[in-house]
């Protein structure tokens, strides 16, 4: 225990070892208040304004929740007798968002895959860890550019090797049926070898190899072990990997929307982060694009607590 | 007031990540001007450095700083003008400077133009007519260029069709189209067509305008007119020949730069381009033959016209200087140097008029179709592109009618545009 002498003199009711601690945690705080705090508050107040960024602070219009009501608000339409929503491409561009993580399940599935492979004892496994994980470390925009010639419905290799087989390849990025899936393919490529995998790696490192032995003593399979231990034991990665994901897959989609299809056709692969950017920086309006990051910071904040307060449940430590 | 002011700068620097630099004077006391462009090819890029080198000969007491934005210029550009730093002089399009107009983020040139009896009635009006509010002057066109139809002279050789003339009709387009369009035998997956929507929606309208109908009121360009009978119709037209003709594929191949190349591999007989596409030719297929015809005639002659001015920020400390690069980089000299090396399509009608740069027939088409050529731009054009962009996939992908696609991208633009 450190006495009270060890402290020194105090200044203003901190001692010089509070004073210390203080001066050590100034860069990352100051970083901290500049670059996450301000900016935070800054984007919640201008959720409740008007503002075109270039006119200055004069430029900025109290509108109290005229933003929020034009996103989430619905009127009724008389002549038609149908609840509209005021703005139907927020609600569309959600739906577009959750059917893009329809990917995360198989990404997820893809890292475990992946990890068990590169985890026994396979020759060159050094090698093939770089090589699955080279693809979460090149630029994403190379990447998606790569993926809209390979998908390409008429020069994409993609298609070329289908027709081998006899398929004849979709318009992948042509039609509002197979755009989606076609994001959701590149960005598993991109993904699956990537931050998933390692962690996996680490898990199952980290799972006892006394357990297996036991098990190979009572006769389990290989099937049997990886029910009973691997699998359990690697829940709180896999539920790490689930929330990051999930979190991930609200926030994404810009990079690859952008670089593959441009939001289209029809807006179909157009996410919300996308749409943000487009409000911010397209059209200047900057109130309500900060508006749209509140609701989907809700969005994330609400699904993020079920799923701590539901799949936490199904985790188990050893 | 001043203190406001250094809120709004810091808000925006925080909010935007912006870098702040003071710009003034370098330390032989010479005017330092920062001038950005966004990306082009390694020639344009040579062109403007070479440009900017003799404005600074001109002008021993200027330095340029001249950048190129390869990524998201107009986003950078924002943030710069939100952060008060923006460049002194920078490069704007019809379509975004009517939003940087209305928020005063450019510098009133009239005055200046007035001073040094700058002209604008030799510029085409369809050039300057985006940079003109209430009798200011915000932007100066340094290039301008129509559309017109892009054909393979080889394939209709092949075809034995007669190349288009000055004054073709839309009957003989489709004609052609429908002789152009095949299966190729060797290779079943591998098609031959006539003709390709465009990607860049923009390039459509020039259809809508021959048929006489309008995107937007000419008076009031943040009006649209989508449901014009005559714009519902030539709309159609542009539909029929993938749905009814059959003589084009159904569009999303991956936007622009599959037209472009599906034309210079010849399995695209014709597509509507301009002039940046004269360049990608005699780049990257400089073999190909190929001509430009202006656009078939339905009722009217037409096009669009694509126009790039100099604008000059209307904070900056320098404005005198600013005008001066302004002047010399929109010059009919410079416009003159551009289009020899085969860079830009000038916006001046004393160049583009001019029998000595009319040897090549392409050119001489493209600087015909300027004088038929409308504009497109609008206080909130970015917007209504968006929506026209949704309205024409939604008929393509066959979701919604041509009537009601257009219905609803007339609604949303109101809605979304309300307190504009």
């Amino acid at each position: 225990m450190i006495s009270n002498t060890n402290r020194g003199k105090s200044f203003l009711g901190i001692s010089s070892d509070g004073w210390a601690a203080m001066l050590f945690l100034l860069p990352s705080l100051t970083g901290f208040l500049a670059f996450i705090f301000l900016p935070i508050t800054a984007s919640l107040a201008l959720a409740f304004c008007k503002w075109d960024v270039i006119s200055g602070l004069e430029g900025i219009h109290w509108i109290g929740l005229k933003n929020f009501r034009q996103i989430l608000g619905f009127i009724f339409d008389r002549q038609t007798g149908e609840l509209l929503a005021n703005d139907p491409l927020f609600w569309k561009y959600l739906y577009n968002t959750l059917f893009l993580m329809c990917g995360i399940p198989f990404g997820i599935a893809g890292s475990l895959i992946i990890a068990l492979m590169l985890n026994s004892r396979i020759p060159m496994t050094r090698v093939l860890r770089t090589v699955y994980y080279l693809p979460s470390i090149c630029v994403p925009v190379a990447v998606f550019l790569l993926w809209r010639w390979l998908l390409n419905n008429r020069y994409g290799v993609i298609n070329y090797m289908l027709g081998f087989a006899g398929i004849t390849g979709p318009d992948w990025l042509g039609t509002i049926t197979w755009a989606k899936p076609a994001i959701i393919i590149a960005s598993f490529w991109m993904g699956v070898g990537g931050g998933g995998m390692i962690l996996y790696l680490a898990g199952l490192q980290g799972i006892p190899r006394e357990l297996y032995e036991a098990a190979d003593i009572d006769g389990a399979g290989r099937w049997q072990k990886f029910r009973m231990i691997t699998w359990p034991l690697l829940t709180p990665t896999t539920f790490f990997i689930f929330i990051t994901s999930v979190i991930g897959g609200f926030q994404g989609g810009f990079e690859a929307a952008y670089m593959m299809t441009g939001g289209g056709p029809a807006g179909s692969t157009m996410t919300i982060s996308y749409y943000i950017y487009q409000y911010a920086f397209t059209w200047f309006r900057m109130g309500y694009a900060s508006a749209l990051s509140w609701i989907l910071f809700i969005i994330i904040f609400v699904v993020t607590v079920i799923n701590w307060k539901y799949g936490g449940r199904r985790v188990h430590y050893f | 007031m001043r203190a406001g002011r250094c809120l709004a700068i810091i808000l925006a620097y925080i909010l935007t990540g912006c870098d702040i630099r003071p710009v003034g004077t370098d330390t032989e006391g010479r005017v330092v001007l920062r001038s950005i462009a966004w990306s082009a090819t390694p020639k344009d890029v040579d062109m403007e450095r070479e440009l900017v080198r003799d404005f600074e000969k001109l002008h021993p007491n200027i330095r340029v700083q001249f950048e190129i934005i390869e990524q998201a210029y107009d986003t950078k550009l924002l943030t710069s003008l939100a952060a008060d730093n923006a460049p002194d002089v920078f490069w704007v399009n019809a379509q975004t400077v009517r939003s940087y107009i209305n928020r005063k983020a450019l510098m009133d040139l009239k005055p200046l133009a007035k001073r040094d009896d700058l002209s604008v009635d030799d510029y085409y009006p369809v050039a300057i007519t985006p940079f003109v509010v209430d009798e200011g002057l915000y932007a100066v066109p340094y290039s301008a260029c129509a559309v017109g139809i892009f054909f393979n002279k080889d394939m209709f050789a092949r075809e034995q069709i007669q190349e288009p003339c000055n004054n073709w009709t839309w009957d003989q387009f489709i004609e052609a189209a429908r002789k152009l369009t095949k299966r190729l035998d060797d290779d079943p997956r591998i098609e031959q067509w006539g003709f390709v929507l465009p990607g860049d929606t923009m390039l459509s309208f020039p259809i809508i305008y021959s048929n006489g109908g309008q995107i937007f009121d000419p008076r009031n360009p943040d009006r649209l007119l989508l449901t014009q009978p005559l714009t519902l119709e030539g709309w159609n037209r542009l539909f029929d020949l993938v749905f009814k003709e059959k003589v084009a594929p159904l569009r999303g191949e991956g936007g622009d730069q599959d037209v472009r190349r599906g034309f210079q591999l010849g399995r695209i007989a014709m597509m509507i381009s301009g002039w940046w596409d004269v360049i990608d030719i005699q780049d990257y297929a400089p073999n190909l033959n190929y001509g430009i015809a202006p656009i078939p005639i339905i009722h009217q002659a037409a096009s669009v016209a694509y126009t790039t001015g100099h604008a000059v920020w209307s904070h900056t400390p320098h404005p005198s200087e600013s005008w001066e690069l302004v002047k010399f980089m929109t010059a009919r000299d410079s416009q003159i140097r551009r289009l020899q090396k085969r860079i830009a399509a000038p916006s001046l009608k004393s160049v583009g008029r001019d029998p000595r740069f009319h040897a090549n027939d392409r050119d001489k088409t493209l600087f015909e179709a300027m004088e038929v050529a409308q504009a497109v731009y609008g206080l909130n054009c970015p917007i209504m592109m968006d929506e026209i962009t949704q309205a024409r996939d939604r008929v393509l992908q066959e979701i919604d009618t041509t009537a009601q696609a257009f219905g609803r991208a007339e609604k949303n633009f109101q809605s979304r545009t309300r307190d504009d």
